[in-house]
C-alpha cells in the first residue's frame, strides 16, 4: 500500500503545483523514476511523421512566427521564427538546459528526455522559470529559448530534425550498459554516428561526458574510427584515412575561465565544457561523491566526397 | 549471421550480398565468400599446438567497466564486489568465420533493403542503399564504400513498413507499403512523398462483396468509391512487385505494379505512367488467399501462390475443404498490352498445376503428419501482421 501512497502523494503534489500556476519550482522527489529505459521497447511515445509535420508552437511559445492570415483548423504546424539548433539528448532534470538558456539566448535548445517522469519535471521547470523571469528585462533571462520533449533519440531523431539542422548536440552521462551484450543499447554506437552526423551540420559539434571510464573510450572510439576506411559502423577496428568526426581539444578541469576569457571559438568551447562539467545535475552529483568526469567533444566535418567527384 | 536475416539483395555490380538484419544491421558479405579456418575458437590454432595458454594471454583479464566510484545503491556496489571476485575471462563470443562488414543499422528491426543505382547530376553512377524499418523510416544512405554516409530520409508512414520497390526502368522513383492504410510513391534521392494512394479502400471495397455474399458483378466493385470502410480492418502490404511491360509502340515503358495483402485473396494492380503518377488497374480475383508473388519479366505475366490451408480472408480459420485441388496453390494471371488489362495465362496456368502436382501430393503427405497446424501456421504465412506496435493498439482504443 505505500506504493499506492506515493502515486496519491505525487498526484497531489501535481495538482497543486499547477493550480498555483506552476510559480515555484518543482521538487525532485515527486518526479522520481527508474534511471533506465529500454531504448528498444515500444513505448507510447508521440512524434511526428517527418520533422515538418512537428508542431513546436507549444514548446517555444514566443518564437512562433505571427500568422498575418490565420485559418482555424490549419492542419499545418505553426512555424518558428528560427529553428532548433540545439539538442541535449538524455536531458535528465534539465540542469544543463537551464544553465545554457541564458548562455546561448540565440539559439533555441530542445531536451530530449525517454522518462515520463523525468520529462514532466524538466516541463514544470521551465514554466516554473518562465512564470518567475516573465518579467526580466532582457529576453534573454526569460528561458523561452528551452523546452523538454519526451522522445527515444535512438530511434526517433530524424522525426524531429532535418539534415544538418543541428549545430550542438549534448550527450551527457548517458547510461553505461556495462554488459557487452547491452553495448547495443548505448547511446553512442557506430551505426548511431551516421544518424548523429547527419542532423549535425558540418562544423556543428557533439558534447560528450561520463564518468565511467571505458564508456568514455568507447565513445572516443566510435566517433574517431566513423566514416573511416575499415572503420565503417565502427565495430570493425580503427580504420585508416580521414574520418567524419575530429576531436576537438579541451580546457583542462579548472581552465575553462581562461578559455572563456579568450573569447571566440575557443572561449565557447570553455564555456560549454564547464557548462556541462559544472551545471549538469549528474555533474554535481559525481562531484559530491568524489568521481571523475571524462569530457570529450568531436567537430563533425563536412560529407566525403561522393567517389565519382574524386 | 549474428542474428535472423531479415532481406537480402544484391548489390549492382553482382559482387556483394547485403544482408539486413532483425537487430538492425546491414552487413556486406562477398557473394564469392572465403569461410576461414576456425582457429583458436576451438582452443587449437593452426600448429596443431594447444592454443589456450596463448589466447589466455591475448586476452586482457577481464575487468568491469563500473568503479565504486560510478554506483552507488547497496545492490549495484554488492554486484561490483561479487564482479570484482570473479576475475576469471568470460567465455569469449564465437566469432564468424567469413567476410562480413557491418555497413549502417537502425535501432530497430528491418524489413526490407534495395540497392539502386542512380545517375548523378554528372551522368555517373551513384550507388545508393534504401533500407525501410518497423518504426516507419525508409533511410537513404550512399552505397559502398560510403554506407556511414546518410542522404536523406522518405518519412511519411504511420505504421512498419514491410516491402520496398524501386521499379527498374524508373530508378528514381520507389513504392512503399507496410501496416498503414497507403501506398506510398516517392521521389526517394529528394525525400519527396509523390503519392499516397488509398489500399485500406479497395481492400474494404473487395471485402464488403465478399462479406455481401450476393451476386455482384466486377465492374461495380471497382467503381464504387463510397464504400463503407470497417474501422476495425487492417491491411498489411506483404509484396509489391514492378513488371515492365513489353514496348510495343515508341513511347514510355509502361509499368506494372502489383500489391499483394496479408490473408486477402486478391491482387491489385497500378500502371505507373511517365507522369509518375500511379493509376488503380484491376483488382485480380484469387480463389484463396495470396501468399508470395513473383514477376515474370519477358512473358508480362506474374507467378503468385496461394493458402490452401485457410479460409479466404482469414488468417487463423482452416478451411474446410483443406484438400483442395492443387490448381488451388497457384495462379498466374498476364498482362495484355492491347487491352490493358489482366487476363489468365492458361498456357503459364496449365504448366503450373502439372509443375505443382507432384509437390501437392508430398505436400498433403507431410501436412497428415502434422507438421504445422493452427498459429505457427498462421504465423508462418502470415508473419508480417506481427509487426505492428501494440501500444499503438492501445492508444486508439483508449
Amino acid at each position: 500500500m505505500k506504493a499506492a501512497g506515493k502515486r496519491q502523494k505525487r498526484e497531489d503534489y501535481r495538482r497543486t503545483h499547477k493550480e498555483q500556476g506552476n510559480a515555484a519550482l518543482p521538487q525532485k522527489k515527486f518526479y522520481r523514476q527508474r534511471a533506465h529505459a529500454n531504448p528498444f521497447s515500444d513505448h507510447q511515445l508521440t512524434y511526428p511523421a517527418s520533422p515538418a509535420l512537428m508542431d513546436w508552437s507549444p514548446y517555444y511559445p514566443a518564437f512562433i512566427t505571427p500568422d498575418p492570415q490565420p485559418t482555424p483548423n490549419d492542419p499545418a504546424p505553426k512555424a518558428l521564427t528560427k529553428p532548433v539548433t540545439v539538442a541535449d539528448i538524455g536531458c535528465g532534470f534539465g540542469g544543463l538546459l537551464v544553465a545554457l538558456a541564458p548562455r546561448l539566448p540565440d539559439e533555441l535548445i530542445l531536451g530530449l528526455e525517454i522518462r515520463t517522469q523525468v520529462t514532466e519535471y524538466v516541463e514544470d521547470r521551465i514554466s516554473a522559470l518562465r512564470a518567475q523571469h516573465a518579467a526580466a528585462s532582457s529576453s534573454d533571462g526569460r528561458y523561452q529559448n528551452i523546452a523538454c520533449l519526451r522522445a527515444n533519440t535512438m530511434k526517433f531523431l530524424p522525426n524531429f530534425f532535418t539534415r544538418a539542422q543541428l549545430s550542438l548536440m549534448f550527450l551527457c552521462f548517458p547510461d553505461p550498459h556495462f554488459k557487452a551484450r547491452k553495448h547495443k543499447a548505448r547511446i553512442v554506437s557506430g551505426t548511431l554516428c551516421a544518424e548523429y552526423a547527419y542532423v549535425l551540420r558540418p562544423g556543428g559539434c557533439v558534447y560528450t561526458i561520463t564518468d565511467v571510464e571505458e564508456l568514455a573510450e568507447w565513445m572516443r572510439g566510435r566517433f574517431e574510427a566513423f566514416g573511416k576506411v575499415g572503420g565503417e559502423g565502427g565495430e570493425g577496428g580503427e580504420g585508416s584515412g580521414v574520418g567524419v568526426f575530429e576531436e576537438v581539444p579541451l580546457p583542462g578541469e579548472g581552465e575553462e575561465g581562461t578559455w572563456v576569457d579568450e573569447g571566440g571559438e575557443k572561449g565557447r568551447v570553455g564555456l560549454l565544457v564547464r557548462c556541462i562539467r559544472e551545471e549538469t545535475e549528474e555533474g554535481k552529483k559525481v562531484t559530491r561523491n568524489g568521481g571523475k568526469k571524462f569530457v570529450s567533444v568531436f567537430r563533425r566535418r563536412a560529407d566525403p566526397a561522393w567517389p565519382d567527384e574524386v | 549471421m549474428p542474428k535472423r536475416p531479415c532481406a537480402i539483395v544484391l548489390t549492382p555490380d553482382d559482387s556483394t550480398i547485403l544482408c539486413a538484419d532483425k537487430f538492425g544491421d546491414v552487413y556486406s558479405l562477398p557473394l564469392m565468400g572465403r569461410r576461414y579456418e576456425t582457429k583458436a575458437v576451438n582452443g587449437i590454432d593452426a600448429n596443431g599446438t594447444n592454443g589456450t595458454s596463448d589466447r589466455n594471454q591475448k586476452q586482457k583479464p577481464f575487468a568491469p567497466s563500473a568503479t565504486s566510484l560510478t554506483v552507488h545503491t547497496k545492490r549495484n556496489r554488492d554486484a561490483l564486489r561479487q564482479q570484482q571476485k570473479l576475475n576469471e575471462t568470460k567465455a569469449e563470443k564465437k566469432a564468424l568465420n567469413f567476410d562480413h562488414k557491418l555497413l549502417l543499422g537502425h535501432v530497430s528491426l528491418l524489413t526490407d533493403i534495395a540497392c539502386v543505382l542512380r545517375a548523378s547530376p554528372s551522368q555517373k553512377l551513384r550507388n545508393y542503399i534504401l533500407t525501410s524499418d518497423r518504426d516507419e523510416h525508409i533511410r537513404i544512405s550512399r552505397g559502398i564504400p560510403q554506407a556511414n554516409v546518410i542522404e536523406g530520409y522518405c518519412l511519411g508512414h504511420t505504421e512498419f513498413i514491410t516491402k520496398l520497390c524501386v521499379p527498374p526502368v524508373y530508378p528514381h522513383l520507389l513504392i512503399s507499403g507496410g501496416g498503414d492504410d497507403y501506398l506510398i510513391l516517392w521521389d526517394w534521392r529528394a525525400g519527396r512523398l509523390l503519392q499516397q494512394l488509398d489500399l485500406k479502400q479497395l481492400v474494404a471495397t473487395l471485402r464488403n462483396t465478399h462479406l455481401g455474399a450476393e451476386v455482384v458483378s466486377e465492374s461495380s466493385t471497382t467503381k464504387d468509391t463510397e464504400t463503407q470502410v470497417d474501422s476495425a480492418l487492417r491491411i498489411c502490404v506483404s509484396n509489391i512487385q514492378a513488371l515492365e511491360i513489353e514496348k510495343q509502340k515508341v513511347g514510355h515503358p509502361g509499368v506494372e505494379i502489383i500489391v499483394t495483402c496479408e490473408g486477402v485473396p486478391a491482387l491489385f494492380t497500378f500502371t505507373l505512367g511517365a507522369n509518375a503518377q500511379l493509376q488503380f488497374n484491376a483488382t485480380i480475383h484469387t480463389e484463396s488467399n495470396v501468399v508470395d508473388l513473383t514477376v515474370l519479366r519477358n512473358q508480362n505475366s506474374v507467378i503468385y501462390s496461394m493458402d490452401n490451408c485457410h479460409q479466404s480472408w482469414s488468417t487463423d480459420v482452416s478451411s474446410d475443404t483443406a484438400s483442395q485441388s492443387p490448381r488451388g496453390l497457384m495462379g498466374s494471371p498476364s498482362y495484355c498490352t492491347d487491352s490493358k488489362t489482366w487476363k489468365e495465362n492458361q498456357v503459364l496456368q496449365a504448366n503450373l498445376v502439372a509443375a505443382t502436382r507432384e509437390c501437392a501430393d508430398s505436400y498433403s503427405q507431410i501436412s497428415q503428419a502434422g507438421v504445422a497446424h493452427g498459429k505457427p501456421l498462421t504465423d508462418l504465412l502470415y508473419g508480417l501482421e506481427s509487426l505492428r506496435k501494440r501500444g499503438s493498439d492501445n492508444e486508439t482504443e483508449v
